[in-house]
């Protein structure tokens, strides 16, 4: 199924409803690379309330998506990952440096509010 | 002279002649006797013999004659006390003797003997005549014989005329009603016939008379004692030379013992408290006993000849029930229900085996049934029983399932009880918004440092924590194992977008962390629990002054 992505003022959110395939998760890193550059969003928040597990795929796939839209010009969050996931996924060592996370989808737009603001206020 | 000469010798010479043809006259008709004629010497020689005599003792005329006259006799002696008899008493008859044939066979005799004498009254010798008795002798052992058979009979053999006058009675008469011969000789049968049979006797006795022929009959008699016999009887006429009939001979069997005998299987077949019932061939009713009649309610008169398939709920099984009988000679348990006349019924299970005279020869069906109603009430209530048992053991069993759900309602409720108390061994308390503060006491083995990263995880949800203050002051002991789960725990907590201070590390607990190379420099620590509250109030935007310090530091 491919991921809904939507168009939140200078962000863009990309809501995971459901189980992802590998192809769907390539989709979506392709999309939301895409689309950043399309709409010049200034932040990405993935949602993965719906997920209850990570593979080390998506785990890996996700960092990249993260990396990709870093050189894009733009932030990314994780947004709901759930505690049972969270803690899984450190014991199989995908923990996901570099990338940040949020508790939902509010915390998430806060942290690229606060992040892009701080960018403004670092160029101001 | 010459004339009388001649007269006197023509007249001797006729004489002569007349004596020889008187001679040969009664020569021939001494030959022609069958009686063996014979003459002796008075010295007892055989002067001379007829044909007869010659046939009896199987020897020729010429050695007969000048031989001893007792030879010829199984007792010599006797024979010749016999002719001497005869010297000195001029005759004697009907003396019996017995010859002997040449070749053994014995012929019985009576001998009538006498002398004749000379014209001068000389004795010349002995004349005797004898006459075969054989035959008549066989005829009286014949008759004597029969006599005794007739005697020695069990059965009572009676004579008697057609006026009913007895004239012969045997000893198994006289065993049987107790009367001698002589007593009842001359006398009427009706002695021993009881009162009311009497017509019966002169019925009898009439169609006789008339040349009918009497079937075997039984019927009663009655003894000397007024004891009544039961008695088969056989009447056969008594004809005279002519065929004339004259009387009646009457057999008659004591069938006593018999009678009982058959009414022992009769009483038998009574007793029986099975219904019993005998079937012909066409299916009609033909005996049956006390049991039928009352299991059908219908009386023995009518029953008897009556259809036998009527006193089922299916006759058309009955049918064929009894023809299944007849075709392979026997059934076994075989099912109906007899209606009782009142319409009571009664399950039964029919034997049956078809029953054949002397000769082989079908009579009919005997049918044995079996009452299983006691079985089959018993049955069902078995089958009541056992639902019943069924029925107590599902009742048990909801019981015991009840039980087991309220115990495990009970389980349940002393698991979250235990989670209650696990969860206050390691209290996560808010204490601002976003601000978690987890203060552990005791030590901290696997299990509590498990559920410390649960708790701790799912109250940062929960609470839409940002910080989470983690206080091991109280923690006597870290490990590495430990160590690595605090550090994994703040990760995992990361990843959720909150951020793990740990605080409270005392001397010992650090530098044992340090020298077994646990890397903690990922975690963020602060010395002492109100340093990672302050660390966290920063984080948070919070900014926690005192007034008085406050309005000092404005008024400053």
């Amino acid at each position: 199924m491919r991921v809904p992505i939507l168009k939140q003022g200078p962000y863009l959110i990309a809501s995971v409803q459901s189980a992802l395939t590998d192809a769907d998760l390539l989709q979506m890193r392709d999309d939301l690379a895409r689309l950043v550059g399309q709409h010049r969003s200034h932040g990405v928040v993935v949602d993965v309330t719906a997920l209850d597990v990570l593979d080390s795929f998506a785990a890996r796939t996700l960092r990249t998506m993260a990396y990709a839209i870093r050189l894009r010009g733009a932030q990314m969050v994780i947004v709901g990952i759930q505690p049972e996931v969270a803690f899984a996924m450190v014991q199989l060592g995908l923990s996901l440096p570099g990338v940040d996370t949020a508790l939902d989808l509010e915390e998430g737009l806060a942290l690229l509010n606060r992040k892009t603001s701080e960018d403004h206020a670092s160029e101001g | 002279m010459q004339r009388s000469d001649d007269r006197a010798g023509r007249s001797r010479q006729r004489r002569a002649q007349d004596e020889l043809q008187a001679s040969q006259y009664a020569r021939s008709l001494i030959e022609a006797s069958l009686d063996p004629l014979v003459t002796i010497s008075p010295d007892g020689k055989i002067t001379d013999v007829n044909e007869a005599t010659i046939r009896v003792t199987g020897v020729a005329r010429e050695q007969l004659v000048g031989s001893d006259f007792s030879n010829y006799f199984t007792e010599p002696k006797k024979a010749r006390e016999g002719y001497q008899q005869v010297f000195a008493k001029g005759s004697v008859t009907d003396y019996a003797l017995t010859i002997r044939h040449g070749d053994g066979k014995l012929t019985d005799v009576l001998y009538n003997a006498s002398v004749y004498k000379d014209g001068r009254g000389t004795v010349l010798g002995v004349f005797a005549a004898a006459r075969d008795i054989t035959a008549q002798k066989k005829a009286g052992e014949e008759r004597s014989r029969l006599a005794a058979i007739v005697d020695s009979s069990a059965d009572a053999i009676i004579g008697k005329t057609l006026n009913g006058v007895v004239t012969s009675w045997n000893k198994g008469a006289e065993l049987m009603f107790g009367y001698a011969a002589s007593e009842v000789i001359g006398k009427h049968i009706s002695i021993v016939i009881p009162p009311q049979l009497r017509d019966e006797e002169r019925s009898i006795l009439e169609r006789l008379s008339q040349g009918h022929s009497i079937q075997p009959y039984e019927t009663t008699r009655v003894r000397r004692d007024g004891g009544l016999i039961d008695v088969s009887v056989t009447v056969s006429p008594v004809r005279d030379a002519d065929g004339n009939i004259v009387g009646a001979s009457k057999i008659a069997r004591d069938i006593t013992a018999q009678k009982q005998a058959s009414q022992y299987a009769r009483s038998l077949i009574e007793a029986s408290l099975d219904p019993l019932v005998t079937i012909s061939p066409d299916g009609k009713i033909t005996d049956v006993n006390e049991a039928t009649i009352r299991v059908t309610g219908v009386a023995r008169d009518q029953l008897v000849g009556s259809d036998f398939s009527n006193y089922f709920t299916e006759p058309d099984k009955a049918r064929e029930g009894y023809r299944q009988v007849f075709a392979q000679g026997s059934v076994t348990d075989y099912p109906l229900t007899i209606r009782h006349k009142d319409g009571e019924l009664t399950d039964v299970l029919y034997n049956a085996s078809v029953y054949k005279d002397v000769g082989g020869n079908v009579l009919g069906v005997f049918a044995a049934a079996r009452d299983i109603t006691d079985q089959k009430k018993a049955e069902t209530e078995l089958q009541k029983a056992h639902s019943e048992l069924e029925l107590r053991v599902q009742e048990r069993t909801a019981e015991l399932a009840t039980a087991n759900e309220s115990l495990q309602g009970e389980i349940a409720e002393r698991r979250r009880a235990e989670q209650v108390i696990r969860e206050l061994s390691t209290p996560v308390l808010q204490v601002r918004d976003g601000m978690l503060i987890l203060p552990i006491i005791g030590i901290l083995d696997s299990q509590r440092a498990r559920q410390l990263t649960e708790q701790l995880l799912r109250a940062i949800r929960d609470n839409r924590a940002r910080v989470a203050v983690v206080d091991i002051t109280g923690v006597p002991a870290v490990d590495s194992k430990i160590a690595n789960h605090l550090l994994q725990t703040a990760e995992a907590a990361r990843l959720m977008g909150a951020t793990v201070v740990l605080t409270g590390l005392s001397p010992e607990v650090a530098q044992a962390l340090v020298s077994i190379g646990v890397d903690l420099s990922r975690l963020t620590t602060v010395g002492d629990l109100q340093g990672g509250i302050a660390d966290a109030d920063r984080r948070l935007g919070y900014k926690v002054t005192r007034e008085g310090e406050t309005a000092l530091g404005r008024r400053a």
